[in-house]
């Protein structure tokens, strides 16, 4: 009888469950089957029900019919050990493993090693500096410096490298052994370098050795590594050089003879026979771009050959950096915390003021300059503010009574939130009239009462809100604009016959063109005052009409005709006195078409106020634009008729045109009407 | 990847005051032992002649509940043959180095011990399974013939010189005669045990506090630093405010601590030679030994509040009471006796030492504050006069900073701060971590975070050190990192430490 059906009928299903996948357990290796028992016999009978045929371990099916793996304890050796010493471990029987496994993680870095000439080549090389410390003594003695880079950090370092003692040939060694035996790790080397040269736990040194820091055996190490790579790829450009022609294989024998030649049969026998292609094709590269030099190295040592030397200033400067950091007092810390958090509070208030409109201008600084100049715009500052604020004052009264019809959520107390979707609250530039408006308007744009719901209710609201902000917004825009047509015309007025001059820098924009105008309206502006005034109140109609009929006007988009008539109808007769002055006035001589002529003009007018309509629905400030789209308007719409300033230079032309025009818009509104 | 590779290593990890025995490969020790031996003094032969005091035997493990065997008592030298490991000099523990040797044959007879209940002796352990040997003494004796084919795994104090090192490897391979050996620091196996490879390991535990970084599992010689305050120092705080405050209940005569041994002794009926042996016994270390047990048991009772997260000033006002409102409070305490039953702790030998309601009690309730205590209150003060701020005497968050000020390579301090290890058993007081945290982010500046690395299951923290020594092991690429015996033939043991470096 198999184990597993043995041991099965011993142990519970339950516990064989919970084995571990792997089961070599200790002391329970595979005994020899033995005859079982009659009595246990019966027991497997019974209870051979109950034992599934696979148990499920994990991942893994385990098949209680299958005779279990066997494992065994073996010895092995291994190829990453120098020595063949056994040791033992748990292997499948009938696996075969050519090697231990695990041998091809002993990875480690090569060393760095340097032959008795290359000594004399480090010492060459720093050969200046040692006749400026030392003279006379070894040539293994080397300080900092570099012949082949003359740059400005070598010399600095040339400059630190003075200060502190040369690197003995002993240091350097122990240096390359350290850098090898604990694989370029920095922080261990620096370690195991002080217990060597004896830096005295408080700080004091025992031997010259032990003022080198990391930094410096950082330096050393990639120079001598850079050094190394130098006098490989030298070696191989000389041989280049010598036998100009060749195949590559005469190449990397000859480089190989050289290199011989010159004593350094470590160097060479180090080097592979494909690293010498290499380094011969590099070295072609070389005598062919000298600027390319490229970036090669010494296998595996983690050195490189480049332009870029190891950095020591940088380094010195970066830890020195760290340092202070690390021994900064508390209270320092302390101080430069507490700047950064007043700092921080100033710029937020800074950022607040910047949203409110504010700016906090200092003396002489570019910003005061712009500010200047945007005095000498139309409007000061403070008018600006003002203007602002009356947006602020209209979004802060609709909140609030928006608030005051809306239920208060207190704690404990529900409410509908079908409460919020009264209408607001009266007062505060709030009136029926302005809630009918607004009513249309939602009409028009199929705005029903929602299901009362918060998000929908929110949005309701910010509808309303919107909707009611524009109404009020535009009767403000209206009056100022009514504002300036009466300052304007009281200018002309104030100005009777005189030159036009004044009316021509107030809008340097228009200026050519208003020139001409202002002549001649100078000419016929006495005689035609009272057929102006007489035409008003034509103009008040015809004008509606326009409005109504004209789709092009901004206005008339998202609005129905009704309102646009109404919010229009106040703005024209004193709209009507201004542009009357200039073109009625001009009208005035050909008599039989004056009341077209006025309606025309009317027209033009009310496009002029309501183009400034526009930039308030978009949300812009709102007075920004009236000044330029007075005369703007006309312009765009591309009808020499609806412009004043031809009217009153071709009235004839004009008027037949304005004629057809005025005519249909007439028939038309009577239509609607 | 998993790359385990069962070899069973035997892992040893000996400290100051326990050690540990196991396979590697497995999760916790199996043999937990205190460090000391019994040394047996050789009995009078039938004819008279007495064998040479180096043949006397030793063994372990020591209970620390009985009084030593009768044999260990040498009545010519009038002293007790009880060996400690280490032997802990009370005063300047790490000023000296007094670790340069090992009782080698102590040391041995651990080693033996854990072979003995491990079953490392004979061949083929794995095959054969466990079979349990009788007596101790003989097995030892038997199986000293016996080669053991497992490697040995020990964990080193680094503290403890390179001398001492070599002592340790000779004994495992003359001795023990392992086939292959490993010296591991237990810093890094504690970071190994964690799962880390860099780490700053601070380890409180018996002796004192070591504090030690590593970097990819070398440790630094410089940055390792050593403060006296572990657990052994606590409990001498504990035992002296015991002893020099009138906390007792009931007005015990004697106002010192009674281990549990003498109290076992003193059940059997009194003769002389029991006295004389207790007399003996009271000056030995066997005695400190019981003492400190004691203490580890009052430390860990239920009274001890966990450490707070910011407790700075609590220790300034702990500590530093004025006899004389001490007395008062003594006064009413006895008042409230019977109404605050739950907040009196009873020692082994019966005595009521009140912990609830005076000062002094509530101070026992702070003890593990002391670990973070700036300056010490005056009875707790040792009695040389080394005032210098010397690294022995730091708290321990000083202690982690003046390591860090000592490692030369300023970049891994980061890196070593943001893995901060704490372990040992004594750093199971709860909220030590938060504590240490806290306290290292106020000293150190703010652009160097730290976090403290605890574990919460109390065998990982005890026992960190063995178990990283049992996932080095059976890590399949460690194989080729052992000292096998021909290399220690050929070198020796001082160039083969040159192997663990």
């Amino acid at each position: 009888m198999s184990l597993s059906k043995k041991r099965s009928s011993n142990i519970a299903s339950s516990i064989l469950s919970t084995l571990p996948p792997i089961a070599p357990t200790l002391g329970s290796a595979p005994q020899q089957s033995e005859q079982p028992q009659p009595e246990t016999q019966q027991i497997n009978e019974i209870t051979k029900k109950k034992i599934p045929q696979t148990i499920k371990l994990g991942s893994r099916l385990i098949f209680t019919s299958r005779r279990p793996q066997s494992w065994s304890w073996k010895p092995f050796s291994s190829s990453a050990r120098k020595d063949d010493t056994q040791f033992s471990h748990w292997v499948r029987s009938n696996a075969e493993y050519p090697d231990y496994p695990y041998a091809r993680f002993d990875v480690g870095l090569d060393k760095l090693k340097i032959g008795d000439d290359d000594w004399a080549l480090l010492g060459e090389e720093w050969g200046e500096v040692n006749a400026d410390n030392k003279a006379g003594s070894s040539s293994t003695v080397g300080g900092g410096g570099n012949k082949a880079n003359k740059s400005i950090v070598e010399k600095l370092i040339k400059k630190t490298a003075s200060k502190i003692p040369p690197w003995t040939r002993e240091e350097t060694e122990t240096l390359l052994t350290l850098a090898h035996q604990y694989e370029l790790r920095w922080p261990v080397i620096i370690d195991r370098w002080h217990e060597r040269f004896n830096m005295l736990p408080d700080g004091s040194l025992n031997t010259l050795s032990a003022v080198r820091t990391v930094e410096d055996l950082q330096y050393r190490y990639y120079h001598v590594g850079n050094v190394l790579a130098r006098k490989q790829l030298a070696g191989v450009v000389g041989e280049i050089n010598t036998s100009n022609a060749g195949s590559s294989n005469v190449v990397a024998a000859g480089s190989n003879a050289t290199l011989t030649g010159k004593g350094d049969v470590k160097q060479s026998s180090q080097i592979e026979p494909s690293d010498q292609q290499a380094l011969a094709t590099l070295a072609k590269n070389l005598a062919a771009h000298p600027t390319l030099v490229p970036s090669i190295s010494i296998p595996n040592t983690g050195t490189t050959l480049s332009n870029k030397p190891f950095d020591l200033i940088a380094e010195k400067a970066r830890r020195a950096q760290l340092h202070h950091v690390w021994n900064r007092p508390k209270a320092e810390e302390r101080e430069e915390e507490e700047l950064r958090a007043e700092l921080r509070a100033i710029e937020l208030q800074l950022r607040k003021m910047k949203k409110s409109g504010k700016f906090l201008v200092p003396k002489g600084s570019p910003h005061s300059v712009s500010a200047a100049a945007a005095k000498g715009d139309t409007k000061t500052v403070a008018e600006r503010k003002a203007e602002l604020d009356a947006y602020v004052s209209t979004t802060n009264n609709l909140t609030a009574s928006f608030l005051a019809t809306a239920p208060v959520p207190t704690p404990g107390t529900p409410y509908l939130q079908s409460g919020r979707l009264f209408p607001p609250a009266l007062g505060g530039g709030l009136n029926k009239s302005t809630l009918k408006q607004m009513e249309d308007i939602l009409t028009e744009l199929k705005v029903k009462e929602p299901i009362a719901t918060k998000r929908a209710c929110d949005l309701y609201d910010q509808v309303r809100k919107d909707a009611l902000t524009l109404l009020i917004l535009q009767k403000i825009v209206l009056r100022k604009e009514a504002e300036v047509m009466a300052k304007r015309g009281k200018l002309v007025n104030a100005m009777g016959a005189g030159n036009g001059d004044v009316v021509i820098e107030e809008e340097p924009e228009t200026k050519k063109r208003k020139k001409s105008d202002a002549d001649k309206v100078a000419v016929v502006a006495a005689p035609s005052q009272p057929a102006a005034s007489g035409a008003t109140k034509k103009v008040t109609k015809s004008a509606g009409n326009q409005h109504s009929v004209g789709k092009k006007l901004p206005t008339t988009a998202g609005q129905s005709k009704k309102k646009t008539k109404k919010s229009a109808a106040p703005a024209l007769p004193l709209t009507g006195a201004s542009a009357s002055s200039t073109i009625a006035v001009a009208a005035a001589p050909t008599g039989a078409n004056n009341s077209l002529n006025v309606t025309k003009a009317a027209a033009a007018a009310a496009t002029g106020v309501a183009a400034p309509a526009l930039p308030v629905v978009s949300k812009a400030p709102p007075t920004a634009p009236t000044n330029s789209a007075v005369t703007k308007t006309p312009k765009k719409r591309g009808r020499p008729a609806k412009s004043p300033a031809p009217a009153s230079t071709s009235t004839i032309l004009a008027t037949g045109d304005a004629n057809e025009t005025s005519g249909s818009a007439n028939k038309k509104a009577k239509k609607i009407s | 990847m998993y790359c385990g590779d069962e070899t069973g290593a035997v892992i040893g990890d000996i400290g100051s005051h326990t050690s540990r025995f196991g396979y590697g490969g497995e999760d916790c020790p199996k043999v937990v032992i205190p460090s000391a031996a019994y040394r047996h003094h050789p009995t009078n032969r039938s004819d008279g002649k007495r064998q040479k005091v180096n043949q006397s035997k030793y063994t372990a493990p020591v209970s620390l509940l009985n009084l030593p065997p009768d044999d260990c008592f040498d009545d010519d030298m009038q002293q007790v043959g009880f060996v400690p490991i280490y032997s802990l000099n009370s005063n300047n523990i790490h000023h000296k180095p007094i670790h340069d040797t090992v009782d080698t044959e102590a040391y041995t007879a651990l080693w033996e011990y854990s072979f003995h209940a491990l079953s490392v002796r004979g061949r083929n352990k794995h095959t054969v399974g466990h079979h349990h040997e009788s007596s101790s003494a003989s097995s030892t004796d038997a199986n000293n013939n016996t080669t053991i084919d497992h490697p040995i795994l020990s964990s080193i104090n680094p503290h403890h010189g390179t001398k001492h090192h070599a002592q340790l490897l000779e004994i495992l391979f003359e001795s023990l005669s392992t086939p292959a050996a490993y010296l591991c620091p237990g810093a890094t196996l504690s970071s190994f045990a964690f799962g880390r490879q860099s780490a700053l390991v601070v380890d409180i535990g018996h002796s004192g506090t070591t504090v030690t970084p590593v970097m990819d599992g070398y440790t630094l010689k410089f940055g390792s630093v050593v403060s006296d305050r572990g657990g052994e120092w606590l409990g001498r705080c504990q035992g002296r405010i015991l002893s020099c405050r009138d906390l007792w209940r009931d007005n015990a005569p004697c106002q010192e601590i009674v281990p549990r041994y003498i109290t076992r002794a003193c059940k059997e009926d009194n003769n002389d030679q029991l006295l004389h042996k207790l007399k003996l016994a009271k000056e030995s270390s066997f005695h400190q030994w019981t003492v400190h047990q004691v203490m580890y048991e009052m430390m860990t009772g239920s009274h001890v509040l966990p450490l707070e997260e910011r407790g700075s000033s609590l220790v300034e006002s702990l500590f530093h009471t004025n006899t004389t409102i001490k007395n008062e409070n003594h006064g009413m305490m006895e008042e409230d006796d019977m109404e605050e039953e739950g907040q009196v702790y009873v020692l082994p030998d019966g005595t009521r030492v009140d912990v609830g309601l005076s000062k002094t009690g509530k101070d026992l309730c702070h003890l593990p504050e002391l670990l973070f205590a700036e300056s010490l209150p005056e009875c707790l003060q040792s009695n040389d006069t080394n005032t210098t701020q010397s690294p022995s005497s730091l708290p321990l968050h000083k202690l982690v900073q003046h390591s860090l000020s000592q490692i030369l390579d300023t970049d891994i301090r980061k890196e070593l701060l943001s893995n901060i290890i704490l372990t040992g058993s004594s750093s199971l007081f709860p909220g030590i971590d938060k504590r240490l945290s806290a306290e290292l982010s106020t000293l150190l500046p703010n652009v160097y975070k730290n976090r403290v690395i605890c574990s919460k299951n109390s065998v990982e923290n005890r026992y960190s050190t063995w178990i990283g020594g049992s996932i080095l092991s059976s890590l399949g690429s460690f194989q080729q990192m052992w000292l096998s015996r021909r290399e220690y033939e050929e070198c020796g043991a001082v160039l083969g430490l040159q192997k663990f470096h």
